[in-house]
């Protein structure tokens, strides 16, 4: 067989060798946008000699060259071609020109017409940054982060894309680690099992394999540039059963997010949750009885980072009991981020009957689509508590649990009101003058008295003093005596009164007996004292003038001169025993 | 003419009402029931200028409260407590206050006990213990006289007891009322006033810091020299600090 083609060979040779030799490029199109793809064929018939790559004229080798050859036989007559194929294309508009290829034929060159391309500004979006210059580092294997936005508010999400781009047929990732995040809250989303994509992705042209490493959603948690680090993992290229391939470093990008504050002021309500926000609230019944348990939802759906919503703290009536709520999440993390429902559901058991009101809950979030806050509401509810059921008596049989006075918060009093009592500030008692005279003035007072009493107390010790006093007291009482018997017309009553009244004085002031009342007793007394002698005659003729009164028969009549002088007389010895 | 004549007059008179202690007591009333507190704390301000009383200082100290200014509500709830010692409101309220500032320094909490022995050594108002010692001066003086006259035994012995009696609560009145004197009329606590104090070992600036004290710290006074005070806390620690920076209770 081997021999028979040979000879065939032989045989055609000069046959071949006769013919013309024909070398032409040709483009499939002169015109095409950026990113699209040409093909450049070059055909060189009746020749088998090699053919030179052309000069491009700065348009990009996607792929090639691909050689194709073929050999024909019409009529006996062999002809033979070959045709070297690139696949081309542009990353900028403008004016290509493809330059002569040539080839060397027996002695002579021959070359190809050069040929102008055209390329215009493409529709296709143009490749993103990061590959673009991932692919200026290592044009066959690089790794890029992306994000979808690159300025956010603080606690906006933000999802990053971690990509591999490789050239290479047979790769292999050694481990990696996702670089550290600082500044930020990094949720993964679960891409399942990850691999190549089937269609390889067009950078500036050139067509790659690409598989997404990994996707994060990420939320800043403060403001300022946050720095994403690069990611950097190791790649075994080309290893194989008698090839041990080459290790090679990738390193991606790094990234800056630029995060701003929110805006102030943060309103009271606001729950921290950046993004879409709504919120609804549930009861599952609005009429019960005490002590039984009624379940409010409260349920906030959006897109946010739902994870980092705490459970809102209600305040209900404290005769309300309230059980910390459970949380119920539907999270989903995706390549648009987090979204989903996280719902609290608070039990309540009221703990006495009547109307309760469950008040009307706001909460606030940041809307970034809109650059402001908005309020969420939820409505507002009314449950009936249903007494304790009675026995039919209307004796209270069931016991309430009781449970101590919850202090809810803690305040100073109230202010005093009314008369505030104001008074100068100088104007304590202790010690001023008021004080201390108000102090003395008792002790002044006692002393007055103590010594007044000590004076006094001696004229009481004395008996014959104590007889004279008695005298005037006793005279005064016989006198009175006298003087109503006078009034009354009685004459005998009235000088036995007025006899009875002198005697008796002038025994207890003069101090002698009843038998010593006579003229020479009385009058040793008396004229110790000046006028003492006057007094004595005045007192016989008083006495002489009672004792005929009293024993002239038929009585005489009152006399009121003679009462007059008795007095009068009494009035004097007094005066004279005194001084 | 003459309306433009009396305006000055009728402004005046307005005027003269309005600084009536009791006007401006009731319209300070008003204004906290409102909510202002700063009108309150105003008014009861200059009621303070006409005279003083426990009551007008709680209601002073509830004002700064009201207005988050904790260290004057200390102060004004202190001075409060130093004319009637023992009332509820105002150690209750000054408790509260005392919580809310920085410094926790261990002041030991009232008993039951001490709250009663206070209440009882305030007495009603200041001058309750001097009025008390006034009456029993002249009972124990009224006693004494009337053991000159009773002589018969047993109403004699009986006033000799209540005079002996007497003359023991005299002496206790008068103690009492000497030693609330002396506790108005010194004032040998403080509370600290600058947002932070640092207190040294010396009156001097070459002091070493001994600690920092802040806004509302009571203080008690031992000795001052060259605008400065030496200080001691409730917990025993001593040092010196600058005459401006506390305001005497």
């Amino acid at each position: 067989m081997h021999k028979l083609l040979s000879l065939l060979m032989m045989l055609a040779w000069p046959a071949v060798h006769g013919q013309e030799i024909v070398f032409k490029a040709s483009v499939d199109r002169t015109a095409i946008a950026t990113g699209e793809q040409m093909q450049l064929s070059i055909q060189l018939v009746n020749s088998r000699e090699r053919i030179q790559a052309p000069d491009m004229g700065g348009l990009v080798i996607v792929a090639g060259p691909f050689e194709s050859s073929n050999i024909s036989y019409v009529n006996g007559r062999m002809s033979s071609s070959i045709t070297r194929t690139w696949r081309l294309t542009a990353t900028q508009p403008g004016t290509y020109t493809i330059g002569a290829a040539q080839v060397k034929v027996g002695g002579g060159t021959i070359s190809t017409d050069p040929i102008a391309i055209t390329v215009s500004k493409g529709a296709a979006s143009p490749s993103d940054p990061q590959a673009t210059q991932g692919q200026r580092g290592d044009a066959n294997l690089f790794a890029t982060i992306t994000v979808d936005k690159s300025k956010v508010r603080v606690g906006e999400q933000l999802v990053a894309t971690y990509t591999l781009y490789s050239r290479y047929n047979n790769l292999e990732l050694s481990k990696y680690e996702l670089p550290k995040m600082t500044g930020f809250w990094a949720e993964e989303i679960d891409l399942g099992n990850t691999g190549w994509e089937p269609k390889p992705r067009q950078v500036n042209g050139v067509a790659y394999n690409v598989a997404v490493l990994k996707k994060q959603v990420l939320f800043p948690q403060k403001s300022g540039k946050l720095r994403i680090e690069p990611l950097e993992l190791t790649c075994l290229v080309n290893r194989s059963f008698f090839d041990r391939g080459a290790s090679i470093p990738v390193r991606s990008n790094a990234l800056d997010i630029t995060v701003s504050d929110l805006p102030a002021p943060v309103p009271d309500d606001f729950v921290g949750a950046v993004g879409s926000l709504e919120v609804r609230a549930s009861m599952d019944r609005t009429s019960l009885n005490v002590n039984e348990p009624v379940q409010l939802d409260l349920q906030f759906s959006g897109r946010t980072n739902l994870k980092l919503l705490e459970a809102p703290k209600l305040s209900l009536p404290s005769d309300l009991e309230l059980f910390d709520p459970k949380t119920v999440d539907k999270i989903a993390v995706n390549g648009v981020g987090m979204s989903g429902s996280r719902t609290f559901q608070y039990l309540i058991i009221p703990r006495v009957d009547g109307q309760f009101a469950i008040p009307l809950l706001t909460f606030s979030c940041f809307d970034p689509e809109k650059g402001r806050y908005v309020q969420l509401k939820t409505e507002g509810f009314t449950i009936a508590v249903g007494g304790a059921t009675n026995a039919a008596d209307g004796t209270v049989t069931e016991r309430p649990m009781q449970r101590d006075v919850q202090v809810m918060a803690e305040d100073i009093r109230y202010i005093r009101t009314g008369d505030l009592a104001l008074r100068p500030a100088e104007d304590g008692l202790f010690g001023s003058v008021r004080f201390w005279s108000a102090l003395g003035a008792p002790a002044l007072a006692y002393l007055l008295l103590f010594s007044w009493h000590r004076r006094t107390a001696a004229q009481r010790e004395d008996p014959l003093l104590q007889r004279r006093m008695k005298a005037d007291r006793a005279a005064r009482k016989a006198l009175q005596q006298a003087h109503a018997a006078l009034r009354q017309g009685s004459g005998a009553a009235f000088h036995d009164a007025l006899n009875t009244a002198l005697r008796g004085y002038l025994q207890d002031a003069l101090s002698l007996s009843p038998a010593q009342l006579d003229h020479q007793h009385i009058g040793a007394a008396l004229t110790q004292h000046p006028d003492g002698a006057e007094a004595l005659n005045e007192v016989m003729r008083i006495l002489a003038s009672c004792d005929m009164a009293r024993f002239t028969p038929g009585g005489a009549r009152g006399d009121q001169p003679l009462y007059d002088a008795a007095v009068n007389v009494i009035g004097r010895i007094e005066r004279m025993i005194r001084s | 003419m003459r309306t433009l004549l009396l305006l000055p007059l009728l402004l005046f008179h307005g005027n003269a009402a309005a600084s009536q202690p009791d006007s401006l007591v009731r319209a300070a009333e008003q204004a906290y029931a409102a909510g202002d507190a700063q009108t309150a704390l105003s008014m009861y301000a200059s009621a303070l200028t006409h005279g003083r009383s426990a009551e007008l200082l709680y209601n002073i100290g509830n004002c700064h409260y009201k207005l988050r200014d904790v260290a004057q509500a200390v102060l004004y709830y202190e001075r409060a407590l130093k004319l009637a010692p023992g009332d509820e409101d105002i150690s209750a309220n000054l408790e509260l206050a005392r919580s809310r500032t920085k410094d926790r320094v261990n002041e030991l909490p009232t008993s039951q006990v001490m709250q009663r022995w206070y209440q009882f050594a305030g007495g009603r108002d200041s001058d309750h213990w001097a009025r008390r010692s006034l009456v029993l001066t002249a009972l124990l003086f009224a006693a004494l006289a009337s053991l000159l006259w009773v002589r018969v035994r047993p109403w004699n012995t009986l006033l000799r007891v209540t005079a002996g009696a007497l003359a023991g609560l005299v002496l206790v009145a008068f103690l009492m009322a000497y030693q609330r004197h002396r506790s108005i009329t010194t004032h040998k606590e403080a509370i600290v006033m600058a947002p932070r104090v640092e207190v040294r070992s010396e009156p001097t600036d070459r002091g070493t810091v001994l600690f920092v004290i802040h806004r509302g710290t009571k203080v008690y006074l031992l000795d001052a020299q060259a605008g400065r005070l030496e200080v001691r806390l409730a917990n025993g620690s001593q040092g010196w600090l600058l005459e401006d920076e506390v305001e005497r209770i």
